[in-house]
């Protein structure tokens, strides 16, 4: 697995995904610290929403066409085959290609974070909300990128791997959240934790959005309905809860990576 | 008692696409075993069954577990990022092979000073032999060579003749595919010519030693247009 994750780090950073992630998402990130308040402050406000939705979006489209441009290319260039004649299982090509392909995302968007904060607003690297956007962007860098491997073991070509990752990210990042709220409006109250909950639970992005919100202490945002989820995530069990979902996250899209090779080997 | 790979009732279908039809072969340890025919004939199929990159849907191979295995694909098309070097590497770490062997395989394939170029810009020929170059990275038994002669140039052709016999000396059980019909006479035991993803004729290559390279062609062609149609 070290073999092919390291294989997996050096084709990105050779095909120039390293340098190019870095110098977009700090420009991008840059930009964003300059032009109004630090987002990092107490308070969750329009900002610091705005700056989740930018992390989110630096985190999850790069990792979704990696993951797929990965998957799909292997496929096409015969590489798959060749790793299975060399009896390397379906598990190790899924996590080898995830890991190299998280170390390769994980080091540009951690280092463009440290540098935009560093050049625009110094302070905000000791604040511990900068560690929970950190932490959480990585998390969404390496669900986002498992997902990006299930569109490509799954879906039939390169092309069509790179666009069911932008239909997935459409989908998960914006789409969903605008039914959902469509649904909110018209469905009764007290369908309102079950719908949201599992759609604040269950599509990945919003998942890493909602943590963020109630890691900073700021889940009244999301209405009366959440204080019991609140509640138990001030306490220690809120971050098992968490971590579990996490896992989950992450263990899902893997699981569906793996039976995609598979279904290759039939 | 010899080791030997039996293949009884191999079928394999892709979709609706047969590609491989109740195939049945017993081939001893030491055998070199070409399979020769036309494109689409089941060759390759063949051979992704032996290496383990696909699997049959009815009917069954033995005797591979008893044999350490080195695969040649027909085709592998590399990203910008790998250099031969770096895919060697990563192949050596597979089939814990030491670092050493890497460069010493590819000093064999006269890939030295393309060692640290893009494997993208390289030539087919520089290709076939990076391909060849990785099941040397270990001491393999059994070794699957698909079309290893595409690409070659004649220097490398004739070193490719050479090698057989050298693989022929040590014992070696290989089986390979090819569209060289005089390669697959001279240098292997046992000729599987194959149409329509089934092998139509099975037999050793020595009787077809004694024909000239035109009847060999013709007497081919006339078993493909005969059972592969």
């Amino acid at each position: 697995m070290e073999a092919l994750a390291t294989a997996v780090a050096r084709l990105l950073i050779r095909g120039g995904w390293l340098v190019g992630l870095v110098i977009l998402e700090t420009l991008l990130l840059t930009g964003f610290w300059f032009a109004g308040p630090t987002p990092f402050g107490e308070a969750f406000d329009r900002r610091a929403a705005e700056a989740d939705l930018l992390l989110l979006t630096l985190t999850s489209l790069p990792a979704l066409f990696a993951g797929a441009l990965l998957a799909a290319g292997d496929r096409e260039d015969g590489m798959g085959d060749f790793y299975r004649s060399c009896r390397i299982s379906p598990e190790i090509q899924v996590m080898g290609t995830l890991i190299g392909q998280w170390g390769v995302m994980g080091v540009a968007l951690t280092v463009s974070l440290v540098l935009s904060l560093a050049v625009a607003t110094p302070a905000v690297l000791l604040t511990g909300s900068f560690g929970i956007s950190l932490g959480l962007s990585l998390l969404s860098t390496a669900v986002h990128g498992a997902w990006g491997l299930v569109l490509g073991s799954w879906l039939r070509s390169r092309w069509a791997a790179v666009a069911g990752a932008l239909v997935f990210w459409l989908l998960t990042v914006f789409a969903l959240e605008a039914v959902v709220t469509a649904l909110l409006g018209v469905l009764p109250a007290r369908w309102t934790f079950p719908v949201l909950g599992s759609f604040l639970i269950l599509d990945p992005s919003q998942f890493v959005r909602v943590s963020s919100v109630f890691f900073r202490g700021q889940g009244w945002a999301y209405g009366p309905a959440f204080a019991p989820v609140r509640e138990r995530l001030a306490l220690p069990m809120g971050w098992t809860i968490f971590a579990a979902a996490a896992m989950l996250h992450l263990m899902v899209p893997i699981f569906l990576a793996i039976r995609g090779w598979k279904r290759r080997s039939r | 008692m010899s080791r030997r790979i039996v293949l009884s009732h191999v079928t394999k279908t892709y979709g609706t696409k047969r590609a491989l039809s109740d195939a049945s072969a017993v081939w001893e340890e030491g055998s070199i075993v070409a399979l020769v025919g036309a494109n689409g004939g089941g060759k390759s199929t063949l051979l992704k069954l032996l290496s383990g990159v696909i699997h049959p849907d009815e009917g069954s191979i033995d005797g591979l577990e008893q044999f350490s295995m080195a695969s040649m694909p027909d085709r592998l098309a590399f990203s910008r990022g790998w250099t031969a070097e770096d895919w060697l590497g990563m192949v050596a770490k597979w089939k814990k092979a030491p670092r050493s062997r890497v460069k010493e395989v590819l000093s064999e394939a006269g890939l030295d000073e393309a060692r640290t170029k893009p494997v993208a810009a390289f030539s087919q020929g520089m290709l076939r032999r990076l391909l060849y170059a990785q099941t040397r990275l270990t001491p393999a038994d059994l070794i699957l060579l698909d079309e290893p002669e595409g690409g070659l140039d004649p220097e490398w052709t004739v070193r490719l003749e050479q090698e057989m016999d050298r693989l022929r000396d040590e014992e070696k059980t290989v089986i390979f595919s090819t569209h060289w019909l005089d390669f697959a006479v001279e240098k292997a035991d046992w000729l599987c010519i194959f149409a329509g993803g089934k092998i139509v004729v099975q037999e050793e290559a020595a009787r077809w030693r004694l024909l000239d390279s035109s009847t060999r062609r013709h007497d081919l062609v006339q078993w493909i247009r005969r059972d592969g149609l």
